[in-house]
């Protein structure tokens, strides 16, 4: 069985169907053959291993023991365990100040991470195509190989469409909704009953269409199963005191959807393809692809169930680059194991905040440095 | 003006949050009534450290240095043990103080009681409080909050101390254990409450304008301790004719390590002093070190000594223990240690206790707090004369050959080097700090001829 074939026969599994214990099987040595892949063809990632005390010769026993690189890393290394020739694109992420990180796609990445997208998209979205109707400004196609992160966020929710619309507009790095055109396009959706699904970056969906609605006494009832999707972070709207649940109601009311329909998806730039999925006020399912720890922030051990600490993610899915055990700038917490209230299976999480003061991140937060 | 609560504060890190300060804690929010009559009060009760002798007046922190020391009913070394309060024992005896004050004082404490001739000039001199000193403070080390009051208070000074946001709550309590003490002697019996009445502990929000400028004008001496913007904004508040202000902005520090300037013998008390130095305050404080540099060519070796740097900091953490690190901290050393796995060596802890960086870089490391370390190589020591600058740096600990010293020394403070200590000794509080003789700027002299 070749190095990709533990981990490709993993991605055939539906993200929420295996069991713990058949979960640490499969996860486990899809781990395993990730690990040996690149420090077998990553000096650089094979000496931090070494320098952090790791044995190579010897494979991690547990989760826990997998050395784990902070997202900080991918800002000032270029981590690459591929021939350089192989590399298809790079994916910069967006930050508000000093330099973005950078993780390097070849082809076998690109493919792992989109097939592990479409799994779990498509376990919360349906897979079938409906209209999308974004929230955000038309990106610019670029045929550049250095894409950015909301670029390419976007871009991979757009499988699921069958056609798609933009409603913002962008100037002097001002947004601004094309209310007349989001309601026209509305009505004729409503008209014609048919579902679509709204999209947007979690702070301009809220700031620029949900509250600007609101204020103007605009509503909506979206046609029957009709979805809202947010990505990006929290951290400008807590800054402006809108809490989740408040965010959640607002949606609902303004766009005639129920709590249910609003997903929020989760996920970063250094480990692209993996989406962590909130429903209204539920909680995230992490899906068979990748797992959770949570760290103390004394000890840097897992903390117990249900304490705070710092997000540590493993996945075996980069293979252009050595993301496979990640340590986030996120404060999160552990809040079951095994089936949650939808029967999925997995570990359920729920991100606190950010741990780190000095930068806000995540793209719906860069894009509120823009307009605020 | 009966308000005992601030509003934010860390109390929750202490066991007990009971203190008797009769009513000299405030807080406010937009603006502060009655702040003249307040600030008339203060000035009053000034009037009964002013008619104390000095001797008298050190002889009370020494006796409750003593206390703290030795009493088993005093709560301070248990409430306080990882906020430095062992540094605040030993700034209070008086030998100390009395140091300072000398040093402030032109060799002379009695300036502080009453006109002193000095024949050889014919004239007499004395040495009077300004008046108000209002103490903006930093979060980042409370226990400097109280070097700052006590210099206020030995200076005979009425205090205003503006309480930080982050362990606002600390000052007011280890100043209400100066409050709870009394000190007799054949002569005189002093009450801490007394003392503690010419003080008032305010809060109010960075934000709350109007309290911050009449804290401001109202002040004769401005005192402000924190980070550029933190002591910029005090700068630009507006004040009255002739104060004077006293600036201790943020600093870096860092240590020196001279080729073969040690025995290979004393290599581990040598690592041991400088771990100490890194470990007091969580190196918060501009004295702390971030970068130790090492020069080449000797018989210990640049890695060598970042070894024994590691199993220093590791013995220095049984002495004094680490202060819980927030989630943002416990991010920064993860990622620092990440960053130099790649390109040099990093020898920590296995929690985010301390950690020792070892690198070929050049220059001064960017302060990561929290017992980081870095350990530089250089080639010759005069390299790092290159990388001073004024008002940037603070404390230079060094371990060169005796005869060296004071050449070296004069370079570097000719450079913007403020201190140069030995190692071990970059914590201690002394004077000149920051360029000055702190007591000296809280005194007013006066003669007659």
């Amino acid at each position: 069985m070749s190095t990709e074939n533990h981990i490709e026969s993993m991605l055939r599994y539906e993200p929420f169907e295996l069991d713990a214990d058949e979960k640490s099987k499969v996860f486990g040595t899809a781990m395993h053959e990730a690990f040996k892949h690149h420090t077998e063809n990553n000096e650089l990632f094979s000496n931090y291993c070494l320098n952090q005390g790791f044995k190579l010769d010897k494979m991690p026993e547990t989760l826990a023991d997998y050395p784990y690189l902070a997202v900080n890393v991918f800002k000032k290394k270029r981590l690459i365990s591929v021939p350089e020739d192989e590399i298809k694109t790079v994916l910069n992420s967006s930050a508000t100040t000093g330099t973005p990180s950078t993780v390097v796609l070849d082809f076998i990445t690109s493919k792992r991470q989109i097939f592990a997208s479409a799994k779990v998209m498509a376990h919360y979205l349906g897979n079938h195509r409906r209209p999308f109707l974004i929230l955000d400004d038309d990106p610019i196609k670029s045929h550049s190989s250095k894409i950015s992160a909301r670029g390419a966020a976007t871009t991979g929710f757009l499988m699921l469409s069958s056609r798609s619309d933009y409603f913002v507009t962008s100037e002097s790095h001002q947004l601004n909704l094309d209310i007349d055109k989001l309601e026209k396009a509305i009505n004729n959706y409503e008209d014609s009953n048919q579902e679509i699904c709204v999209f947007g970056f979690t702070f301009i969906l809220y700031h620029c269409a949900v509250k600007a609605l609101k204020e103007k006494g605009v509503s909506f009832k979206l046609p029957a199963n009709s979805k809202i999707v947010h990505i990006g972070g929290w951290k400008k709207l807590e800054a402006q005191k809108v809490t989740k649940e408040q965010f959640v109601r607002d949606v609902s009311d303004v766009l005639g959807v129920s709590e249910d329909n609003i997903f929020d998806f989760y996920g970063f730039t250094e480990q692209m393809g993996l989406l962590y999925v909130s429903l209204g006020f539920g909680l995230k399912t992490v899906p068979l692809y990748s797992e959770i720890i949570i760290r103390d922030y004394q000890s840097l051990e897992p903390v117990k169930d249900g304490n705070e600490g710092l997000i540590q993610i493993l996945t075996p899915l980069p293979h252009s680059y050595p993301g496979i055990s990640v340590l986030t700038e996120d404060v999160g917490r552990i809040t079951g194991r095994g089936k949650d209230s939808q029967g999925r299976i997995g570990t359920q999480f729920e991100v606190l905040g950010r741990a780190k003061k000095a930068e806000a991140r995540g793209c719906g937060d860069i894009m509120a440095e823009f307009i605020a | 003006m009966v308000i005992y609560k601030v509003p934010h504060h860390n109390l929750k890190d202490y066991p007990d949050s009971s203190w008797d300060l009769d009513n000299r804690v405030l807080s406010v929010k937009n603006g502060i009534n009655n702040y003249k009559e307040l600030v008339s009060e203060i000035r009053t009760h000034a009037v009964y450290i002013r008619d104390l002798p000095i001797e008298t007046l050190l002889d009370f922190f020494d006796s409750l240095a003593i206390y703290w020391l030795t009493d088993p009913n005093s709560r301070f070394l248990g409430s306080f043990s990882n906020l430095g309060v062992n540094f605040l024992i030993n700034f209070v005896r008086k030998s100390n103080l009395t140091n300072l004050l000398k040093q402030s004082l032109n060799g002379n404490i009695n300036f502080l009681d009453s006109f002193v001739e000095i024949p050889e000039l014919q004239k007499n001199y004395m040495a009077h409080p300004r008046g108000v000193i209002t103490h903006w403070l930093a979060g980042n080390v409370p226990v400097l909050g109280m070097i700052s009051l006590v210099q206020g208070i030995i200076s005979k000074n009425a205090n205003v101390i503006k309480l930080s946001k982050e362990n606002g709550l600390v000052l007011p309590f280890m100043a209400s254990e100066i409050a709870k003490h009394e000190f007799k002697s054949d002569k005189i019996s002093i009450k801490g409450i007394d003392i503690l009445k010419s003080c008032l502990f305010v809060y109010c929000d960075k934000d709350d304008h109007d309290a911050q400028n009449t804290l401001s004008v109202y002040s004769d001496v401005r005192v402000a301790w924190g980070g550029r913007e933190a002591v910029e904004s005090v700068m630009s508040l507006p004040r009255k004719y002739g104060t004077d202000d006293v600036i201790f902005g943020p600093k870096y520090s860092f240590a020196l390590v001279g080729r073969d300037s040690f025995d290979s013998s004393e290599l581990e008390d040598m690592a041991y002093r400088l771990a100490l130095d890194t470990s007091i305050f969580e190196q918060q404080g501009c004295n702390s070190p971030h970068t130790v540099f090492i020069e080449k060519g000797g018989h210990t070796s640049p890695l060598e000594f970042a070894k024994a740097l590691e199993k220093a900091m590791d013995k220095v953490l049984k002495r004094i223990p680490k202060n819980p690190v927030s989630a943002d901290e416990a991010y920064n050393i993860v990622n620092i240690r990440n960053e130099y796995s790649f390109t040099g060596q990093v020898f920590s802890s296995k929690g985010t206790e301390w950690t020792v960086i070892y690198s070929e870089d050049k220059g001064l490391a960017d302060a990561c707090y929290s017992r980081v370390i870095f350990v530089r190589p250089v080639d010759d020591k005069n390299e790092i004369l290159e990388y001073i600058e004024p008002k940037k740096h603070q404390t230079m600990g060094i371990c060169i050959e005796e005869y060296e010293k004071l050449e070296f020394s004069k370079k570097a403070t000719q450079k913007g080097i403020e201190r140069v200590t030995e190692l071990g000794k970059m914590s201690s509080f002394d004077y000149p700090w920051d360029g000055m003789f702190p007591i000296n700027r809280f005194l007013r002299w006066v003669s007659v001829q």
